[in-house]
C-alpha cells in the first residue's frame, strides 16, 4: 500500500510514517495541503490529512482531492471535530472517509488494520 | 389662602364624621339638644315680658327647625352607625345658642361660653373646616340678630365678645391650619427628598452593576424601563417603542424565538424565568444579556404585569469565551507533545527489531523534545499565574544590552533555527532592567517572531535611547498582525482570530512580556508597519539617573 501523510507537524509525520512502515506500507509526506495537491493523488492508496494546518486546512485539501478525482480512502484527523465540520466532511469529502480524533492512535491503528486487510 | 378656601369648600360637601367615640359624643350632644329644644319651647311660652311676635318666632325657630333636625339626626345615626352631618349640627347648635340669647338676654354670657365650647369641640373633632364653619355661622347669626325685628339694633359688650371670640377662633384655626399645612409640606418635602435619594441610589447601583429593571403592563402592553436598561440597550427613551414587541425587535434574531417562548410560558405558568440571550443595539453592537422576570398578580390572582431585570453580561461572556479558548488551546498544546511521546514510545516498543539505531535515537530525541515542550508549558503557566496574582516583583539594575542580548540569542539558537537574527544596538548602551524578567520579555518576542515568520526570513533586535527611556524593538518579516488585533495580542490566551494558525504556544508569551514590562514602569505595543511585525517596548531610565544607584553599582 502507498500512503500520503499530510501534516505540518514534523513529529506527527515521522510518527505516522513509522507506524505505516511497520505495517509494510510505503509512505510519502507532505507538510501542507498545497504540497499534497502538487503530487499525483492517483499514486496513493490512502491519504491521511490533518485538519489544523496553515494555508489550506485538511478539509479544504480533502475537498480538492475529491474534485481532482481521488476516490481512495481518506483518513482525516483533528483534535476537535465539531459537528459542523463532520457534517461538511461527510457531505463534501464523503465516500471512503475515516475520521479519527488526533491523539487517538489506537483508533488510527484499527482503521489502518481494516484498510490493510481489505 | 386658596388652600384654606378649598378645604372649607370640601367641608361643606363632606357627608360627615364616620364612627368612633366622637360619633358617640355627638349623638349624646344631640340627645341633650332635644331636651334643651323642648325646654326652650316651654321657656319661650312662659317668658313673662315677651310679645306674641317674639313667642311665635321662638316657636318657629325651635319647634319648626331645631327639634325635627335633632330628632332626625338621632334616628339616622342610630340606623347607620353614625354619620353626623357636620354643617347641620353646627347650624343647629348656633340656633339654640341664638335662641337662648334672644329670649333671655341675661343668658347671653352663658350663651357666649357655650358658643366658645362648641367652637372648641368642633375644632377638636373636625379640625379647621368645622371650626371655620361655626365661626362663619356665628358671625352671620350675630349680624342677623342685629337687623331682625323684634330685636332692636344694639351693639353691646356681648356682641363685641361674639365677634372677638369668632375672630380669635378663626385666627386660632387659621394658625393651626397653617402650621399643619407647613408641617405636611415639610414632611412631603422630606419624603420626596428621601424618595429621590433612594431613586438615585437605585440608579447608581444599577449603573455600577450593569443591571437595568423593567415592568411590562401586560393588558395595556406598555413597558417601562429604568435608565440603566435604556443604556444597556443603547436606545433613547424618546425614540423607543415602549411595548413588548419594541423589546423583541432589539433581541438578536437568532435568539428572538427562544426569548419570546420563554417569556410567554412564564406568563402562562407563573413561574419565574431566567435566560441569557443576545441583543443588537441600534449601532449594530451585539451585547449579551441575562434576563430574569416574573409575573405580578392582583388580589384575585390574575396576571397584571411582569417585572424583571436585565443585566449586561457581555464582559463575562467574553471572559468565558477566552477561558474556553484557553482550555482548548492548552489541551491542544498538551495533547500534541503527549501524542508524540506516547506514539514514539509505542512505535519503538512495537518495532524494536525492525528499526535501525538511527531511527531509534531520532524517536527518543523527539520524545525528549516533547517532554521539554510540556515542561515549558507548565513553567509558563505557573509564571503567568504568579504575575497575574501580583506575586512577582522585579529588581531592575544596570546592564549592558548588546552583550546581554547576544548571549540570550546564543541560548535561544535552537529555537531560532532557520532564521537570521540581526542585532542593531548602539555600542555600550545601558538599560535599567531586571535581567531575568527582561530575558522573558525579549526571549518571548524573539521566539514568537521565529514561530510566526517563515523560515529563512530575518529577525531584527533594535534598541535606542532617549532622555528618559530605552526603546527596544523586535521586528520580523512574518505575515504581520491585522490592525484590529494589535491591542488584543497582549491579552492572555489570545491566539489570533485566524483559527487556521497552527502555532504551538499558550497564548501567554506576550501577556507575560507585557506584565514584566509594566512591572518596570514601561509600556509595550505593536508598531504600525506596512509588512511584518514589530513589537516595541520602553523601559524608563529613572533608576540609572540616580547617583545613589550608580554608587552601589560601582561598589
Amino acid at each position: 500500500m502507498r500512503c500520503l501523510v499530510v501534516d505540518d507537524e514534523d513529529d506527527i509525520r515521522v510518527l505516522l510514517r513509522g507506524f505505516f512502515m511497520s505495517r509494510g506500507w510505503t509512505v510519502d509526506e507532505a507538510a501542507s495541503g498545497s504540497e499534497a495537491l502538487a503530487r499525483n493523488a492517483e499514486d496513493y492508496d490512502v491519504i491521511v490529512l490533518d485538519q489544523r494546518m496553515p494555508g489550506l486546512t485538511g478539509y479544504e485539501t480533502g475537498v480538492r482531492l475529491r474534485s481532482d478525482g481521488f476516490r481512495g480512502p481518506i483518513i482525516f484527523y483533528s483534535a476537535y471535530v465539531t459537528p459542523e465540520l463532520e457534517w461538511n466532511l461527510r457531505r463534501n469529502v464523503g465516500l471512503d472517509l475515516h475520521i479519527v480524533s488526533k491523539p487517538d492512535l489506537d483508533h488510527l491503528m484499527s482503521v489502518i488494520e481494516r484498510l490493510s486487510a481489505a | 389662602m386658596r388652600t384654606f378656601l378649598r378645604s372649607l369648600a370640601r367641608s361643606f360637601r363632606a357627608r360627615g364624621l364616620q364612627g368612633g367615640p366622637w360619633t358617640d359624643l355627638l349623638r349624646a350632644m344631640h340627645r341633650v339638644r332635644v331636651l334643651v329644644g323642648v325646654s326652650a319651647l316651654g321657656v319661650a311660652w312662659l317668658l313673662p315680658d315677651a310679645t306674641p311676635r317674639e313667642r311665635i318666632l321662638f316657636a318657629v325657630l325651635v319647634g319648626g327647625f331645631y327639634l325635627p333636625y335633632a330628632v332626625t339626626v338621632l334616628a339616622i345615626t342610630r340606623r347607620r352607625q353614625g354619620s353626623v352631618s357636620r354643617i347641620g349640627t353646627v347650624v343647629a347648635d348656633m340656633l339654640i345658642v341664638f335662641t337662648f340669647q334672644a329670649a333671655l338676654p341675661e343668658t347671653r354670657f352663658v350663651g357666649m361660653i357655650g358658643y366658645l365650647l362648641i367652637v372648641a369641640i368642633y375644632s377638636a373633632i373636625g379640625g379647621l373646616p368645622a371650626g371655620a364653619t361655626i365661626t362663619v355661622g356665628a358671625i352671620g347669626l350675630t349680624l342677623l340678630a342685629q337687623v331682625v325685628d323684634p330685636f332692636p339694633p344694639f351693639v353691646d359688650l356681648y356682641t363685641l365678645c361674639m365677634f372677638a371670640a369668632a375672630a380669635l377662633g378663626l385666627a386660632f384655626l387659621l394658625e393651626r391650619a397653617g402650621r399643619e399645612q407647613r408641617r405636611a409640606i415639610h414632611e412631603l418635602d422630606e419624603s420626596v427628598g428621601k424618595l429621590e435619594e433612594t431613586r438615585s441610589q437605585l440608579e447608581e447601583a444599577q449603573r455600577l452593576a450593569h443591571v437595568g429593571s423593567w415592568r411590562w403592563d401586560v393588558a395595556a402592553n406598555i413597558t417601562s424601563w429604568s435608565c440603566e436598561l435604556y443604556r444597556i440597550f443603547g436606545v433613547d427613551s424618546a425614540h423607543h417603542q415602549a411595548t413588548y414587541e419594541g423589546f423583541l425587535q432589539l433581541v438578536h434574531p437568532e435568539d428572538r424565538e427562544m426569548v419570546n417562548g420563554t417569556v410567554r410560558s412564564s406568563r402562562e405558568t407563573g413561574d419565574p424565568f431566567s435566560l441569557q440571550h443576545r441583543i443588537i443595539r441600534p449601532d449594530h453592537a451585539v451585547r449579551w444579556l441575562d434576563s430574569r422576570g416574573q409575573v405580578v398578580r392582583d388580589r384575585r390572582g390574575s396576571t397584571v404585569a411582569m417585572v424583571g431585570t436585565g443585566q449586561d453580561i457581555t464582559e463575562r461572556k467574553e471572559l468565558e469565551r477566552l477561558r474556553r479558548e484557553f482550555v482548548s488551546g492548552i489541551s491542544h498544546d498538551v495533547r500534541t507533545p503527549l501524542t508524540s511521546i506516547k506514539g514514539f514510545a509505542s512505535l519503538i516498543r512495537s518495532s524494536w527489531r525492525d528499526i535501525g539505531d538511527d531511527e531509534r535515537s531520532d524517536y527518543l530525541a523527539r520524545i525528549e523534545r516533547s517532554a521539554h515542550e510540556l515542561e515549558t508549558l507548565v513553567v509558563q503557566l505557573l509564571e503567568y499565574s504568579r504575575l497575574e496574582a501580583g506575586h512577582a516583583s522585579v529588581a531592575p539594575g544596570r546592564m549592558r544590552f548588546e552583550e546581554w542580548v547576544r548571549e540570550l540569542l546564543d541560548e535561544l539558537a535552537p529555537a531560532l533555527a532557520g532564521h537570521e537574527v540581526f542585532v542593531d544596538v548602539p555600542p555600550g548602551l545601558e538599560l535599567n532592567a531586571d535581567a531575568s524578567a527582561l530575558r522573558r520579555v525579549v526571549g518571548n518576542l524573539v521566539e514568537n517572531a521565529a514561530k510566526f515568520a517563515p523560515a529563512t526570513t530575518r529577525i531584527r533586535v533594535e534598541a535606542s535611547r532617549s532622555e528618559e527611556q530605552t526603546l527596544v524593538s523586535v521586528c520580523d518579516e512574518g505575515p504581520g498582525i491585522p490592525e484590529g488585533e494589535r491591542e488584543r495580542v497582549f491579552d492572555a490566551f489570545y491566539r489570533g482570530a485566524d483559527a487556521k494558525t497552527n502555532a504551538r504556544g499558550t497564548g501567554l508569551g506576550l501577556a507575560v512580556a507585557k506584565r514584566y514590562v509594566e512591572l518596570h514602569g514601561g509600556r509595550i505595543w505593536v508598531e504600525e508597519t506596512q509588512s511584518g511585525t514589530t513589537i516595541s517596548f520602553s523601559l524608563p531610565l529613572a533608576g540609572l539617573e540616580r547617583p545613589g544607584e550608580r554608587a552601589i553599582f560601582a561598589a
